[in-house]
């Protein structure tokens, strides 16, 4: 399968579709030659880049790729293979590395702050935003089954909501979380989460384990 | 020519070389090692016995050694159980005994008139004691040179409680034992074993009293003299058994003494020691039931028991799981105990161990308890006296904390409802979690093990460098004997 | 040109014959190869780049490959130099290369194993030559992985796409291959094997058959460079944070059988077992039965400075484990440990924090605090680190805030309810799957091994493994996972 030049467009295209993680990961993978090959051609020596519009661009998506993929420790060796020199001077990879100092620390309230207070590019704004509400979505299963009962302020914090709002049971915050099946207890000013579960995708037979074992059994005999 | 069955090495040797005879501040030598090392446990409470009808009871050398005891652990009973050291010490021929006694009271009461060193009575003593010395070796050459056994086995015998007497036990435990090749009854044996025990408990060697009294068992007496001997023997191990820190089995030999002891063997324990010895022993290392069945329901032992009744209601409450009264009445006497000989330095580890023994058995009916209900039992001068007497730094709570990190206990603390639950295995998850835990395992392991099969296979065994050249020729036999050759050149892969 | 028609007829007849018998598209390649082997060394294919417009990287991959090498050589010559300029990226005969690894035919290659590989290798150096091995590392996986998608016969080119991973930083890039088992070597004979055809173009249960020592498809082996492998395999897994995986491939290194010595790389790799195992466990791990204890006896010798780091962790006591880090800095600098060693305080905290379940059903943050954590953190703080442990899946615990802000979070580690058990079940399901999945990979290669060596000791022992499991679910039919699963289904019904 011949992908389409690495372009801004292209690049842009990608950030703006709604591509499934892995796959989006999987063709920017892909890229990454191009990349390097752009980084080490034809540019002024100076600054040892080619296109730093295009190779910010794509480290950049290529980032937000990794984090949609749940791969964080492969997000950093990423921001290690980026060209030393654009690492440095562009905004856009500095903000990447922010983040990514922000998640490692689990600092959900900066990560928000990085998210959506520091200046994106235009085209790299659908992939912010995305792993936006993807971090959010993420965060909130992982509250729902780690807390049984929380006060709004805490919850906000993780989910990058006002927190004196919250606290002061602003009712549209409190209808976010009662919108996903927690309680609300007016009483106590507590949430009561309910968890929520993402079912499996492939559905397990629960003959596996039997053949497993059946399998390794008639190996001896 | 042996008679005596040796079920032991000797092990003179080596206890002899820790002893230090006359050490000024050496106590009753509890333990039998560095005794100068344990720290004298001071005890301030008054005691419930009254000292002069306490030290009635015995007889021989242990009364000079308790009443020192007494003397130097209780700041109540000082001078008077001093004063009386001094005075029992005078009337016998151990120079050394007095001058230790002389000196503990000058320290608790100098102004006593008995707190000065009578010199007079020292030279006298000691130039009677070297004259009688002299005389007794002398008189034993004489019976050597006529070679008749039973006057070299008696002059063997004088030397020895001579010695004895004036406190130099290596001599005196070396005289009893020359006595054994001229031993020609059984209870001639059986006599001298008895001497080699009484010595070796007075210095502490436990190893050496265990290994007479299983001599004693082994010898060839007449069956009434064995029941004779019985009870004497029982407690001594006991004793022993005790020292050495195994309780059960010291409870055991405690719980077979039989009650025909009575003040047979005062020199060295009274039957009302049995009964505390035997009782908190038991206490320690049984459970309810075994408690009940072997120690209240036992005829023989219930005799000594009824000479210490609060014992007998101590483990009359622990059987019906009344811990409160139990620890209640153990508490009370703690002191009096912590004044005995033998009892002073296992005190405090016996009593957790009892206390411990309480808090699991309190458990075992429930599946959750609080804390509060517990703390009632167990800490009950806590309850009242602080803030949060089950808070996670209370020190009931630590308590339990230490308990179940170390094993103990099979239960958590949930210190939210403030409750002790006892830990139910949650078994399916604990069958899926191992489950899958073997089959990674599992796998891991087939993996290496095909892996190490091709290895063999390929012959690319890991060798030395001479041989690193790839030979095609599988090696069957895998010799094991490794050495380190081969450096491994570094940095080849970090840039 | 006469060359050129000769190569292109060749060609024809070779896509004719793809059609035909096996036996009859193997004579066809091995002409194939003979004569294109035969025009190479006369030296008669001139550099003459248009040529390769007459031939498609992927039906003529033969021919394609031999065109590669022929003007490769001519450049080799004019410089003097294995790895000429003109190879390097971006040129155009790096691109040809690229484009080729991207396309060829696996089946074909069979044949010229030694030109296919030496042109991996080839790529692989030009990439390090030119700084930038990342060029590489795609492109050797993936050619891999078009050989032999099974990865299981271990070869030269396994260590080196570790290799450049690790020098490239590209670590998830390994996974595809680092995850399959590798559990043979290339042998010397093509071993019969009873059924169907033996020749190397026909279908394979394994790759093992194709793969041989005369394939060329791998350099020469020594023990050196699949120890490698699994030392560099298990520091690709430790990058990625894969503490379990990076365990086994450093356990895989330990326990290599040997004879007369071992290799400082598997001392190398006994170092990073026992840190890997104290971040993943917790614990000094116990080594794996094969290893003969005068071995491991050595490793403890050689290693000691880690071997007391780790019974220090095990002592629990976090201030002579911080003393033991400083105090042997330069041993783990010098064994370039530091990144390792350097996680190994957090491990203590986490471990610590999770092994509190063991004492209490519940407490608050603050007594949790006090149990577990280093001095002053806040309660903030500590409940931080907890909420993400338990997000983590570190810890089966709860959370319960309180409605004022000063009261201090409880922490319940009670038996999960059943509406929460769902999640984790799940969870294991995908996990015994997986589990299920490496082993069918492993039961296929121990019924290659048993096909090809019969039965060796080591072999009967893991046979012998076998029969035990059998026996044990024989034994216990109830007791079994089974019985999990199916109260599993019942709940699966009632939630949907």
């Amino acid at each position: 399968m011949e992908l389409p030049p690495l372009s801004v467009e292209q690049l842009s295209k990608l950030a703006a579709s709604n591509v499934p993680p892995l796959q989006l990961y999987e063709i920017l993978s892909q890229y990454e030659t191009d990349a390097c090959l752009i980084s080490a051609g034809t540019g002024s020596l100076e600054t040892g880049d080619g296109d730093p519009q295009v190779l910010s661009l794509f480290y950049s998506s290529f980032f937000f790729a990794h984090l949609l993929a749940k791969q964080l420790p492969e997000a950093r060796a990423l921001t290690q293979r980026m060209p030393e020199t654009l690492r440095r001077q562009d905004p856009s990879l500095q903000n990447c590395l922010t983040l990514l100092r922000a998640l490692w620390q689990t600092q959900h309230a900066q990560v928000y702050q990085i998210l959506r207070r520091l200046p994106w590019p235009e085209n790299l704004q659908p992939l912010v935003q995305r792993y936006e509400s993807f971090f959010q979505d993420d965060t909130l299963i992982a509250i729902s089954t780690s807390y049984e009962a929380i006060r709004p302020a805490t919850a906000a914090n993780y989910l990058g909501l006002d927190p004196q709002a919250a606290e002061q049971g602003d009712p549209a915050i409190i209808e976010k979380f009662t919108s996903c099946g927690w309680t609300w207890d007016a009483a106590t000013q507590l949430l009561h989460p309910s968890p929520i579960t993402i079912p499996p995708t492939d559905k397990p037979s629960s003959n596996g384990i039997r053949e497993t074992m059946a399998m390794l059994g008639n190996r001896g005999s | 020519m042996d008679t005596l069955p040796d079920a032991f090495p000797s092990t003179q040797a080596g206890s002899a070389a820790s002893y230090t005879p006359g050490y000024p501040t050496a106590g009753p030598l509890i333990g039998g090692e560095n005794p100068e090392s344990i720290p004298r446990i001071k005890v301030h409470d008054p005691p419930k016995f009254d000292l002069d009808s306490y030290i009635a009871n015995y007889v021989g050398r242990t009364r000079f050694d308790r009443l020192y005891l007494i003397g130097t652990s209780s700041t109540v009973l000082a001078t008077e159980a001093l004063k009386l050291a001094v005075a029992e010490a005078k009337s016998g021929k151990d120079v050394v005994q007095y001058e230790k006694a002389v000196r503990a009271l000058a320290e608790a009461a100098p102004n006593e008139e008995d707190a000065s060193l009578d010199t007079a009575w020292v030279r006298n003593v000691q130039r009677q004691v070297q004259m009688q010395s002299e005389r007794l070796e002398q008189e034993l050459r004489g019976y050597k040179n006529n070679l008749i056994k039973e006057s070299i086995r008696m002059g063997n015998e004088d030397i020895g409680n001579h010695y004895y007497e004036t406190g130099d036990l290596v001599a005196a435990s070396k005289a009893y034992t020359r006595m054994r090749d001229y031993c020609t009854t059984p209870n001639h044996i059986a006599s001298m074993l008895f001497k080699l025990i009484n010595v070796s408990i007075e210095r502490g060697d436990w190893l050496n009293v265990q290994s007479n009294v299983h001599r004693l068992r082994n010898s060839q007496s007449k069956p009434e003299d064995q029941a004779k001997n019985q009870p004497k023997m029982s407690a001594a191990l006991g004793l022993a058994q005790m020292h050495s820190g195994s309780y059960l089995d010291a409870a055991n030999s405690f719980l077979s003494t039989e009650s025909s002891l009575s003040d047979t063997f005062n020199e060295v324990i009274t039957p009302n020691d049995v009964a505390v010895y035997g009782g908190l022993c038991a206490l320690a290392s049984m459970d309810r039931v075994q408690l009940q069945h072997r120690v209240l329901d036992n005829s023989g032992f219930r005799n000594f028991l009824e000479l210490e009744p609060h014992i007998r209601r101590a483990i009359g409450f622990f059987c019906n799981s009344k811990f409160r009264p139990c620890l209640d009445i153990l508490d009370a006497y703690r002191t009096d105990y912590l004044l005995d000989l033998h009892l002073q330095p296992y005190v405090s580890e016996l009593y957790a161990l009892i206390r411990t023994k309480a808090i699991k058995q309190y458990l075992v009916p429930f599946s959750r308890v609080t804390l509060d209900s517990m703390a009632a039992i167990f800490a009950p001068e806590v309850v009242g006296g602080e803030a949060q007497p089950t808070g996670v730094s209370s020190p009931f709570v630590q308590e339990l904390i230490r308990l179940i990190k170390k094993g103990v206990l099979d239960a958590r603390i949930d210190l939210e409802k403030g409750v002790l639950v006892s830990n139910q295995t949650d078994l399916r998850t604990e069958v899926q979690n191992n489950t899958l835990e073997s089959l990674r395992s599992f796998n891991e392991e087939a993996h290496l093990r095909i892996l190490r099969a091709s290895v063999l296979h390929a012959g690319l065994e890991v060798c030395a460098p001479e041989g690193e050249r790839r030979s095609r020729m599988s090696h069957p036999s895998e010799t094991r004997g490794m050495g380190i050759a081969e450096r491994f050149t570094r940095g080849g892969l970090r840039s | 040109m006469d060359i050129v028609e000769g190569l292109l007829t060749k060609s024809a007849q070779l896509r004719e014959a793809a059609r035909l018998s096996d036996e009859g598209y193997d004579r066809q390649i091995r002409a194939n190869v003979t004569s294109l082997r035969h025009v190479m060394s006369r030296g008669s294919l001139s550099s003459n780049d248009s040529l390769f417009d007459h031939f498609d990287p992927g039906a003529d991959s033969l021919a394609y490959l031999f065109l590669l090498h022929a003007q490769i050589h001519a450049l080799q010559e004019a410089s003097c130099e294995t790895v000429p300029a003109g190879l390097l990226p971006p040129g155009r005969l790096w691109s040809r290369m690229v484009s080729y690894l991207k396309a060829f035919d696996p089946v074909q290659v069979r044949y010229a194993g030694q030109e296919w590989r030496q042109l991996v290798e080839l790529v692989g150096q030009a990439a390090q030559m030119a700084s930038k091995p990342i060029l590489a590392v795609r492109l050797v996986r993936d050619a891999m992985l078009r050989l032999d998608p099974s990865c299981a016969v271990f070869t030269s080119t396994h260590l080196l796409l570790v290799q450049l991973c690790l020098r490239a930083r590209a670590y998830a890039y390994a996974l595809p291959v680092l995850n399959k088992f590798v559990c043979h070597f290339p042998t010397s004979t093509s071993h019969a094997t009873s059924r169907s055809s033996v020749v190397p173009c026909a279908t394979h249960d394994s790759s093992l058959s194709f793969i041989t020592e005369a394939s060329g498809l791998s350099s020469n082996l020594t023990y050196k460079d699949y120890l490698r492998y699994f030392l560099y395999g298990g520091m690709v897994y430790s990058a990625l944070k894969k503490w379990c995986k990076a365990a086994h491939f450093f356990g895989v290194v330990i326990s290599m059988p040997a004879t007369g010595s071992i290799s400082m790389i598997m001392v190398e790799a006994y170092k990073k077992w026992v840190l890997v195992g104290l971040l993943d466990k917790g614990k000094l791990c116990s080594h794996p039965s094969m290893i003969a204890s005068n071995v491991v006896k050595i490793y403890q010798s050689l290693a000691k400075p880690y071997v007391n780091l780790a019974q220090t962790f095990e002592r629990g006591d976090r201030k002579a484990l911080e003393a033991e880090i400083d105090a042997a800095r330069d041993i783990w600098c010098a064994d370039n440990n530091m990144g390792l060693v350097s996680q190994v305080m957090n491990a203590y905290s986490k471990h610590t924090i999770i092994g509190v379940k063991k004492t209490f059903a519940a407490l608050t943050v603050t007594a949790i605090a006090e149990q577990a954590s280093p001095a002053h953190t806040s309660d903030e703080a500590t409940e931080s680190i907890i909420a993400s442990l338990i997000m983590s899946g570190a810890m089966e615990a709860t959370l319960v805030q309180l409605p004022n802000r000063n009261s201090s979070t409880m922490l319940r580690f009670l038996a999960t309810p059943s509406f929460r058990q769902l999640s984790r079940e799940s969870r294991v399901q995908t996990r015994l799957m997986q589990e299920r999945h490496s082993l069918e990979a492993l039961v296929d290669s121990l019924d290659e091994s048993n096909r090809h060596m019969g039965l060796s000791d080591e072999f009967v022992d893991s046979i012998q493994k076998g029969q035990a499991w059998a026996r044990m679910s024989d034994v216990n039919p109830g007791m079994g996972e089974d019985a999990g699963l199916e109260i599993d289904e019942d709940l699966m019904g009632e939630v949907s």
